[in-house]
């Protein structure tokens, strides 16, 4: 399972918000969780139960982070968008950014529906099995998680075009 | 693949999709999730595994303060299905001392669970300590008079690298015949383990493997008996974890 879903299991929690440095530290205890619970994963849906695992413990990760920034930084807007300048966009640290921005901005439903499809490249019938969702509502959200998508990009870029102006 | 942004965007789209895909499990990282999945799955030794092992949420879990003693060089598991080894080229004889110390625990660990793995790593001694010490006869030490501290009559290093890899061998065998179903051969191995290893750095490990071995051996209740003693000695043991089907 590790090598197999490793990299699926690092990603999936990356793209669920789950900050770089604490990627090792939350894909071990996706692991440790599918070891204590190995008798009740059925075979064939290691990866379904991984990827229920990750979201759980990127949700963890997430409300534990914005705990902290509250305590730390007393930031009212935690999910702010990072600048958007175009001649700075060679940096992948800054698409980075800007791609936790926008995905922070999504609820968890269409987030998961919309990073299996999009970075994990499955298609809507895969995502419905993996996420025992019936097709239609997989559809439906990844309708909108796209036009989520596209509305957050043009905001950011529109802002960024003011504070240049 | 279906567009996500406008044409004069396909260039920022792409550079968003490649973001979101490359992240991996880099082989170092594989490695830490092996040694921490070890404690449930064999054995991880020597240098890198050590380091591994003493990573972050890896020793959140597993630091007891005995293991991490040890785990200068060593850092040590069982569960699963086998044993994984992560020996450096270098004999561990001429390593330099690893001065490695345990990470911090961060902030966002509980309490709870820092002094839990402090209570597992005393209980761990204590249970070596109770099983009886046939290496040195009782009164060995009379003839010779008073007797230096313990710090003071250390074994040369060599001695001791060479005990421990003979002990690690051992377990090693004795893991490798709870693999292979092999019940007999397992608890010859671990009655061997008890006679020349009775204060073992691997103790725990050679309980947990002893405990599957009775169970394939066919002796359920001697292995629920002992599983169940386990779990209530160390109920928060990532190790407890492979023994708890046992203790019925």
């Amino acid at each position: 399972m590790v090598s197999e879903h490793g990299t699926f299991v690092a990603r999936t929690l990356r793209n669920l918000g789950v900050p770089a440095r604490e990627l090792d530290d939350c894909v071990q205890r996706v692991y440790i969780v599918a070891d204590r619970r190995l008798n009740d994963i059925r075979p064939g849906c290691e990866r379904a139960f991984l990827f229920r695992s990750a979201a759980h413990i990127a949700a963890h990760a997430r409300r534990s982070l914005a705990r902290k920034r509250e305590v730390l930084e007393e930031d009212p807007h935690p999910l702010r968008a990072p600048p958007f300048q175009p001649d700075e966009l060679t940096q992948r640290k800054q698409f980075r950014e800007l791609l936790d921005s926008v995905l922070n901005s999504m609820s968890d439903e269409l987030r998961n529906v919309f990073i299996l499809h999009t970075f994990e490249e499955l298609t809507m019938a895969e995502i419905a099995e993996l996420l025992e969702l019936p097709p239609g509502t997989v559809a439906s959200r990844l309708r909108r998680a796209r036009g989520m998508f596209r509305d957050r990009i043009e905001a950011l870029k529109a802002g960024a075009t003011q504070e240049s102006a | 693949m279906d567009p996500l942004l406008h044409p004069q965007d396909r260039e920022l789209e792409a550079e968003l999709r490649r973001a979101g895909r490359e992240v991996t499990l880099s082989p170092a990282a594989q490695d830490r999730l092996l040694a921490a999945l070890g404690v449930a799955a064999g054995v991880t030794v020597a240098g890198e595994a050590a380091a591994a092992a003493s990573t972050s949420f890896v020793s959140k879990l597993f630091a007891s303060k005995s293991m991490l003693a040890a785990a200068s060089m060593v850092s040590v598991g069982a569960i699963g299905a086998g044993v994984y080894f992560a020996r450096s080229a270098q004999p561990v004889s001429d390593r330099p001392p690893v001065s490695r110390p345990a990470e911090p625990v961060h902030a966002t660990t509980p309490v709870g669970a820092a002094a839990a793995t402090e209570r597992e790593g005393t209980a761990a001694n204590a249970v070596v300590a109770t099983e009886p010490d046939t290496s040195a006869p009782a009164d060995s030490t009379s003839e010779r008079g008073p007797t230096l501290p313990r710090t003071g009559a250390r074994k040369p290093t060599t001695d001791v690298n060479a005990a421990f890899r003979d002990e690690l061998a051992l377990v090693e065998a004795l893991s490798r015949a709870v693999k292979a179903g092999n019940g007999s051969l397992a608890l010859a191995h671990s009655a061997d383990y008890k006679r020349r290893f009775p204060r073992g750095k691997l103790g725990l490990e050679a309980q947990v493997l002893h405990i599957e071995a009775l169970a394939l051996a066919g002796n359920r209740s001697e292995a629920s008996r002992l599983a169940q003693g386990f779990l209530k000695r160390y109920p928060d043991s990532p190790i407890a974890a492979r023994i708890r089907r046992f203790a019925h």
